[in-house]
């Protein structure tokens, strides 16, 4: 290709967009195109090469002995490591037919002496680096910061008046309406007038109040269609330094008006407009009307930018509000106080954003009857259930009596699970400690965690089995092969899952009372049982993944398919694919930290 | 050795002994790829337009030193093959005289093989003008990329039929589409066919002999 197509072939490849032109042009001018077939040996540790590869096509692999590490395919670069401490330890080896550029080591070396972001990108460990990447997404993702449409904001009903009218009649409507904004109709056209319009043409020429609205009015009122993007509304309203428009169907009757501190607020107080409605229910159908529009705010949430962590702790504030609320509106209030309503797995930790099951239990006071409690909890199951919240396939829910008792009763059967601990046990262990409580007296519960604390210190052993539930599942190393047609990855199994069980053995081994894994990993860090890297490596790994989990979930949900944690990596763009495999990287390296803390290679 | 006659044959026709170079022996594993774009299909009547012409070395190509240049053609250009090379006359401003461009390319190609797609007319215009500067057509070894292509194709009989369109063997071999179609381009593109084909079938013999 010629220089200008190799120049635009290059810019496309992160990072080298952040290159100056004359820098891009050093570039060019010191780089070849280089084919390697199959097979065909790039880098070994005794082998450095003097260059640098950009795959132009093909793939290539990176091995660490005979373990695979990364795979690298069309616009993927590597291995600065190499070149910039001049040895390496893996060697790279290519997997299909590789046509790619070589760009010369000194040249290389002198755009990272010249280039700030250039460097930072190579030299970077793996935190900074997922940081510039995803600061990069979200920038190049511009248009999904608001594909909210007009027709999603709470639209403001017109007060509406045929010309003719006397301007202190529609006045007087307006007040009626609540709004400032009076809106004038002429055949089939409309017209506005606003408060600060009175007070120039009204107020300030010494006019009349019964003149005719017309005489005063601005025609034609700016519209937009309610299908439009609220982006697009709000452009228009900064374009025209004006503050409301109409907005119309597209038959062009008006519907509303959209003010600019609606579309401003939209962002921000969709979450209030719901917690609002929680609020203020005072029955079972009101509150599943408010729980039903999650869903929305999720979206909304997820489509302005918003980091996944804080759409989870959002969501999971307004979750606990129903819970409670159900809690409340179902349960007598004499037997409310006695009893402790809690949340566990997923949902304690507050992790679940697109509800995939529930896991909840009651704790009951010692010496309070617990039967009295059941056709509650009965109900209580159904409610959720018909909420939208998917029932558990574990039946682990306050309708099982298992999952309904004493506090007295938990003691026993947790001492017997730590005693003679069988799969189901860890299981029912890692889930109950991941509990929260959510409504009643709280004092129950922390009773409880503070029991099982006691009972698991020095259980060496026991801890080393809990936590080597990390390995069950094998983390990719690869993450797609473009010669097949589709690729799926268990995004949980292989990502998210071995960081909550990795931390939450250690947060259990720590004693830490904190539920939701990115609180769990903040704490270690401070009591030292992480090192700063490691935690920030998880805490963006763990974003990315739920990021990743996030956006398959909503793309299903739009989809009308069944909701599970596979996610296609054909669907991914190039940065994302490289977010996933820096994570997946990360997540290897913490399942060797878990083995090697909990002594795992010792009872395998 | 019936080749070097011919070649020693074709020397002593050399009008300029500053181009003797294009006759000594190549040094091993380089080679050139060039392609042109002409004003029409007939050597004999047309002229060319621009010159685009890479050197490969072992397994790269070296976009380092890479040649392109369009030349100033004698008469203007037709619109209707503006239609099919896509150079307008506005292209052709910083177009050097023939026969600069002409002298330049042979000091670029020296006297490497010269790698092409249906090259024999690439050489054959080229050597029009050769002719007329320094006296003898261009002497350079030529290898023919669809040919390579065509014996390393898996047949059936002897007379399945192999499609050798251009586009088609890129999309068989798997090369990338880069950028437009200019010469330059075409000069990478075809020698990307070769560096995937070159260890595949001996690659030293002309496929069409017209």
């Amino acid at each position: 290709m010629s220089l200008r197509d190799q120049k635009s072939f290059l810019s496309k490849i992160h990072p080298f967009e952040l290159l100056s032109n004359e820098q891009m042009d050093l570039c060019i001018r010191h780089m070849d195109i280089a084919y390697y077939p199959k097979n065909e040996i790039l880098i070994t540790p005794e082998k450095i090469p003097n260059h640098f590869f950009v795959i132009i096509k093909g793939i290539v692999h990176e091995y660490k002995e005979e373990e695979i590490l990364m795979d690298y395919h069309q616009q993927d670069s590597f291995d600065s490591n190499s070149l910039i401490y001049g040895k390496s330890k893996n060697s790279f080896k290519v997997y299909e037919d590789l046509i790619c550029y070589e760009i010369e080591k000194d040249i290389f070396l002198e755009l990272i002496e010249q280039n700030e972001g250039f460097k930072n990108f190579f030299l970077n460990n793996l935190v900074n680096k997922l940081q510039t990447l995803k600061d990069k997404e979200y920038k190049s993702d511009l248009s999904s910061f608001m594909i909210a449409k007009v027709s999603d904001t709470i639209l403001r009903k017109p007060c509406i008046v045929e010309t003719g009218t006397k301007l202190i009649d529609a006045i007087d409507k307006s007040m009626k309406y609540s709004t400032s904004t009076i809106i004038v109709k002429k055949d089939n056209e409309y017209g506005i007038i606003t408060d600060s319009l009175l007070k120039v043409k009204v107020l300030l020429e010494g006019r009349d109040l019964s003149i005719p609205v017309e005489s005063i009015a601005i025609f034609p009122l700016l519209s937009i269609n309610k299908e439009d993007y609220l982006f697009d509304a709000l452009t228009l309203l900064i374009k025209k330094s004006i503050k409301r428009i109409g907005v119309i169907n597209t038959k062009g009757e008006l519907l509303g008006i959209l003010e600019q501190i609606d579309i401003l607020s939209h962002f921000a107080n969709h979450t209030y407009v719901v917690d609002t409605k929680i609020k203020n229910a005072n029955n079972l159908e009101d509150l599943k009307d408010a729980s039903n529009e999650l869903i929305s705010t999720i979206k909304t949430l997820n489509a302005k930018g918003v980091k996944v962590n804080h759409i989870s702790s959002l969501i999971g504030q307004l979750n606990i509000k129903i819970y409670r609320k159900v809690y409340r509106l179902i349960l007598p209030k004499e037997l409310q106080k006695d009893a402790c309503f809690i949340v566990m797995g997923s949902e304690g930790r507050n992790e679940q954003i697109i509800k995939t099951d529930q896991d909840n239990a009651l704790v009951v006071k010692d010496g309070i009857d617990v039967e009295q409690y059941r056709p509650y909890m009965e109900k209580l199951t159904e409610t959720l259930i018909d909420f939208g919240y998917p029932p558990c396939p574990g039946n682990i829910m306050v309708s099982n009596p298992f999952w309904c008792k004493t506090v007295q009763d938990y003691k026993n059967e947790t001492a017997k699970w730590i005693e003679a601990p069988a799969m189901q046990n860890y299981m029912d262990l890692a889930i109950f400690f991941d509990s929260f409580s959510v409504a009643g007296d709280k004092e129950l519960l922390i009773n409880l965690k503070e029991d099982l604390f006691n009972k698991l210190h020095d259980k060496d052993v026991f801890m080393a089995y809990f936590a080597k539930a990390t390995l069950t599942f094998d983390t990719p190393s690869t993450v797609a092969n473009f010669m097949t047609k589709t690729y799926y990855l268990d995004i949980k199994k292989g990502g998210i899952f071995p960081i909550v069980q990795g931390i939450r053995s250690l947060a259990l081994r720590e004693r830490i009372r904190e539920t939701t894994t990115v609180k769990r990993i903040k704490i270690l860090e401070q009591k030292k049982a992480i090192e700063p890297q490691m935690a920030n490596e998880l805490l963006e790994a763990f974003d990315v993944l739920n990021t990743l989990r996030l956006k398959a979930h909503l793309q299903k949900l739009q989809d009308g398919k069944k909701l599970n944690n596979e996610i296609d990596t054909h669907t991914l763009g190039k940065i994302e694919r490289d977010l996933l495999k820096d994570s997946f990287k990360i997540v290897s390296n913490f399942k060797k930290f878990i083995i090697y803390t909990f002594r795992i290679d010792k009872i395998l | 050795m019936f080749k070097k006659l011919i070649n020693n044959l074709k020397k002593r026709n050399l009008k300029d002994n500053n181009f003797e170079y294009l006759f000594e022996e190549p040094a091993k594993d380089e080679y050139v790829c060039l392609d042109c774009e002409t004003t029409g299909l007939n050597p004999k009547k047309d002229e060319i337009l621009s010159i685009g012409a890479v050197i490969i070395k072992k397994n790269k190509i070296l976009m380092r030193q890479t040649l392109n240049i369009f030349v100033k053609p004698s008469r203007n250009i037709n619109s209707e093959s503006i239609k099919i090379h896509q150079i307008r006359p506005v292209d052709l401003q910083n177009a050097v005289e023939p026969k600069d461009a002409i002298f330049e390319l042979l000091k670029f190609i020296g006297n490497r093989p010269i790698v092409g797609y249906y090259i024999k007319f690439d050489i054959a215009i080229i050597s029009k003008y050769t002719k007329e500067y320094i006296g003898v057509s261009l002497p350079n070894h030529q290898i023919e990329v669809s040919s390579i292509y065509f014996k390393t194709k898996k047949r059936s009989s002897e007379y399945e039929f192999v499609d050798l369109k251009f586009d088609t063997i890129m999309k068989e071999l798997e090369i990338p589409e880069l950028g437009k179609h200019d010469a330059l381009n075409d000069a990478i593109m075809t020698s990307m066919i070769f560096l995937k084909l070159k260890d595949k079938a001996p690659a030293n013999s002309t496929f069409y002999t017209g």
